[in-house]
């Protein structure tokens, strides 16, 4: 399976940066054909230019001509058969770096177009069968239902709809990390593990 | 009242932008102090340094230069007003950096000895969130809306018990006319001026 990792963190020696080895070696160990973009590592951009918003509908050729940047991105979503996202939840949500990821990478004839006529958008990225999100949360579940989990939803509900209609989900969440200890997160750790190699079975 | 506006859209002359300055006149009617922070027009850098983040649970507040101008209005700030369009069911990201690398602990809240949370934005008294969407309502209901999340719970925990929240919502932008816009308009300035 081709498989995308989205990962996005500023200290590759944390607890998230350790995890995203982990699915990475996880990942290779199964044979899969694996694609990575480290956020932080390739320097991204989160923040939407004016060109992009007056430029929301469009040609995309035209586009990505102006925005070489995102051109790896976009060609990597289109390519892949299944994207995991690695990322700490800060404030409840994805970090910038990746919320300005899915705000300048899900574009208009990217992730969805709006066909003349029609009063809904259609999807496009129906190649990604299966979305899988790895994160860690400082507070406990509770704390974080509480709040809404608005990454959770942002990712399983906003963003999967540009799938495959049938596209399946996994949330491999790590909560209470604040208070956890060494020997905890080992096991924080190797849980996330066997859950991911049962994903893609 | 001291009123604080953070605003965040790329594009200065939009339909946002107009909001904000409805925003803007309700409050100035009410007599209210207002300081607008207008992170595109600041080209303000939402993604927190490896630096910045290996300090962040350390003793101490450390506050980097670049913010450390936003950090001061919003101590002072008894009105809080966030002005932004919902992408993805959520603020943009430049938004999403500013509450991540302005809102520290220290500032917005103290973690105890205990890793409990304490609020720290004592001087709060409303929060507001006015934004759009392109989506009808039955569809956000759906999703969620995130964005707002993000400020009324989530700010919840660096806010005192008593603050009040508003929530001002255009749906449906890919259908809106002129006049639902212009009542939208009217709608905002007209509440502000009652806070």
């Amino acid at each position: 399976m081709k498989v995308l990792v989205v990962s996005a963190h500023p200290n590759p020696e944390s607890f998230l940066g350790q995890l995203r080895t982990t699915v990475l070696n996880e990942l290779n160990d199964q044979s899969h054909e694996v694609r990575h973009h480290d956020l932080y590592e390739e320097n991204f951009n989160p923040v939407f230019t004016a060109f992009e918003r007056l430029n929301h509908v469009g040609n995309i050729d035209t586009k990505l001509q102006k925005l070489s940047e995102l051109t790896p991105y976009v060609h990597s979503l289109q390519w892949c058969d299944a994207l995991v996202l690695v990322y700490p939840t800060w404030w409840s949500g994805q970090p910038a770096i990746m919320k300005g990821w899915i705000d300048r990478v899900f574009m208009n004839e990217v992730a969805w177009i709006l066909p003349e006529g029609e009063a809904r958008i259609r999807p496009l990225l129906t190649n990604v069968r299966h979305l899988v999100v790895v994160t860690t949360h400082g507070s406990s579940k509770l704390i974080n239902s509480l709040q809404g989990e608005s990454g959770k939803r942002i990712a399983l509900r906003s963003i999967r709809l540009m799938f495959h209609p049938r596209v399946r989900t996994k949330w491999l969440a790590v909560y209470g990390l604040d208070r956890s200890d060494d020997h905890r997160r080992k096991r924080q750790m190797k849980r996330v593990t066997r859950r991911l190699s049962r994903v893609f079975y | 009242m001291r009123a604080v506006v953070v605003y965040c859209h790329p594009v200065e002359g939009s339909f946002c932008s107009s909001l904000r300055d409805a925003a803007c006149r309700g409050l100035e009617n009410a007599g209210h102090d207002v300081t607008v922070i207008d992170l595109a027009a600041d080209k303000f850098n939402p993604v927190m340094a490896r630096d910045e983040w290996n300090l962040y649970f350390t003793s101490g507040v450390h506050i980097p230069s670049d913010v450390e101008e936003y950090v001061s209005k919003i101590r002072n700030a008894e009105i809080l007003v966030f002005v932004y369009p919902t992408w993805w069911s959520s603020v943009p990201a430049q938004l999403k950096g500013w509450m991540e690398r302005v809102l520290v602990p220290g500032i917005a809240f103290t973690l105890t000895s205990q890793n409990k949370l304490r609020p720290g934005l004592r001087n709060l008294k409303h929060v507001v969130v006015i934004t759009t969407f392109g989506s009808p309502r039955l569809y956000v209901r759906f999703i969620n809306d995130n964005g707002s999340r993000l400020f009324l719970r989530c700010l919840r925990t660096a806010s005192p018990r008593l603050v009040k929240n508003r929530r001002l919502v255009h749906y449906k932008m890919d259908k809106s006319s002129p006049e639902s816009r212009a009542a939208f308009q009217k709608k905002i300035e007209k509440r502000l001026a009652r806070l």
